[in-house]
């Protein structure tokens, strides 16, 4: 299952990691904008409004749960689907990001195919 | 109810059991981007996206996979294993049919192609027997137990589940016709990090947390872990709960 191409921001502040997902998400057609802090993941937002976002928990400057909260405390980024990037399964940060209107989560380390559908999933909920 | 939790309690006096689980979840926080890196590159590999790869170069990268799997397996039996110790992880106490329960656990964690040529033998009790545990919980315990039996049962051995009542206690037990374990060894079964040699090609290693896991697990249920062993016949292990009456008194894990 592969979704219709779109523009997906992912922002990890561990840039082998970036470079992976970037790698599966251009393979499966999308257009991928990175950044590698929360600061710079708004900017890269504002500027290029993607259709999906997926943001590292613990990153630098701001944490993908601060840039969460700016996104859905603005009118013009409200409605972008966010997919939270995790470390740990069973813990606080997912419930946290749940609480602040994120979409769904991915528990490092993931599967290609898990990958693929989440943000599948996501694309075609928007519509 | 608001109440000063004992886990506030100890969180404000500076616990080194809170200290200990922190440590170990920073441990795991921090290994989990390397290891995606490695696990995640290695399946590009693999799928060929990279380029083409001969078969000797696919068998490696397949030993690479594996055991950048195991690290994550260990990583995270340790963040179990340490929140369960030091008494932070709570289980969320059900009542809960256990032959039902045990049922599932088999079936899921015996399928047909780990089963090969053993004879898989469950005795359960007819009538309902309920007791209080952490489904979660005792499913991890018991699936540990029989990955265990099955990976060093021999192929047409046997392993055999039995659940009951005994002495105000639900036991389960786990017997197997394998390798058995030499007496010295068996003393130290269930701390961490003890290997025994598993049936030779057949399942691989084990982490080493399996049976300190279980053992963590009956334990914060108020209950044990028993081992009893021969040497070239076989094992028994058993996880003995407290029945209904005796359940621990418990907190909101969250």
């Amino acid at each position: 299952m592969t979704a219709t191409p779109r523009t997906i921001l992912v922002a990890d502040d561990e840039p082998h990691l970036l470079r992976l997902v970037k790698f599966r998400l251009e393979r499966d057609g999308h257009t991928v904008v990175v950044a590698s802090d929360g600061e710079a993941a708004l900017d890269r937002i504002r500027e290029t409004r993607p259709d999906l976002c997926v943001l590292d928990v613990m990153m630098p400057r701001k944490t993908g749960l601060d840039v969460l909260r700016e996104m859905r405390a603005d009118e013009s980024l409200r409605h972008i689907r966010v997919i939270m990037l995790t470390a740990r399964a069973q813990d606080s940060d997912v419930e946290t990001g749940f609480g602040l209107g994120a979409d769904d989560y991915i528990t490092k380390p993931f599967s290609p195919q898990e990958l693929r559908v989440r943000v599948t999933t996501q694309l075609d909920q928007r519509g | 109810v608001t109440a000063i939790t004992p886990r506030k309690r100890r969180a404000a006096a500076g616990d080194p059991d809170i200290r200990m689980r922190d440590c170990v979840a920073g441990i795991s926080h921090e290994l989990r981007s390397p290891l995606a890196c490695i696990i995640g590159w290695t399946d590009a590999l693999t799928d060929g996206l990279i380029g083409p790869v001969s078969p000797d170069q696919a068998e490696i990268l397949d030993l690479i996979g594996q055991n950048g799997r195991r690290v994550v397996s260990l990583v995270d039996d340790l963040v179990l294993l340490t929140g369960i110790e030091t008494g932070i992880t709570l289980p969320r106490l059900v009542d809960t049919d256990m032959a039902d329960l045990v049922t599932t656990i088999v079936r899921d964690e015996i399928p047909e192609s780990v089963r090969g040529s053993r004879t898989i033998d469950v005795d359960l009790p007819a009538a309902g027997l309920s007791a209080i545990v952490d489904r979660d919980l005792y499913t991890r315990a018991v699936s540990n137990l029989l990955s265990n039996a099955t990976r060093f049962t021999p192929a047409g051995g046997c392993v055999s589940i039995r659940l009951r009542v005994a002495d105000g206690l639900v036991e389960l037990a786990v017997t197997d016709t394998g390798v058995g374990i030499d007496s010295p060894a068996a003393g130290r079964l269930f701390e961490r990090f003890i290997h025994t040699e598993p049936v030779s090609g057949e399942g691989g290693r084990g982490n080493g947390l399996g049976l300190a896991i279980c053992r963590a697990i009956a334990e914060a249920h108020g209950g044990r872990v028993t081992a009893t062993s021969v040497l070239g016949r076989g094992s028994c292990f058993t996880i003995l709960l407290p029945a209904l009456a005796d359940r621990p008194i418990t907190e909101d894990s969250s």
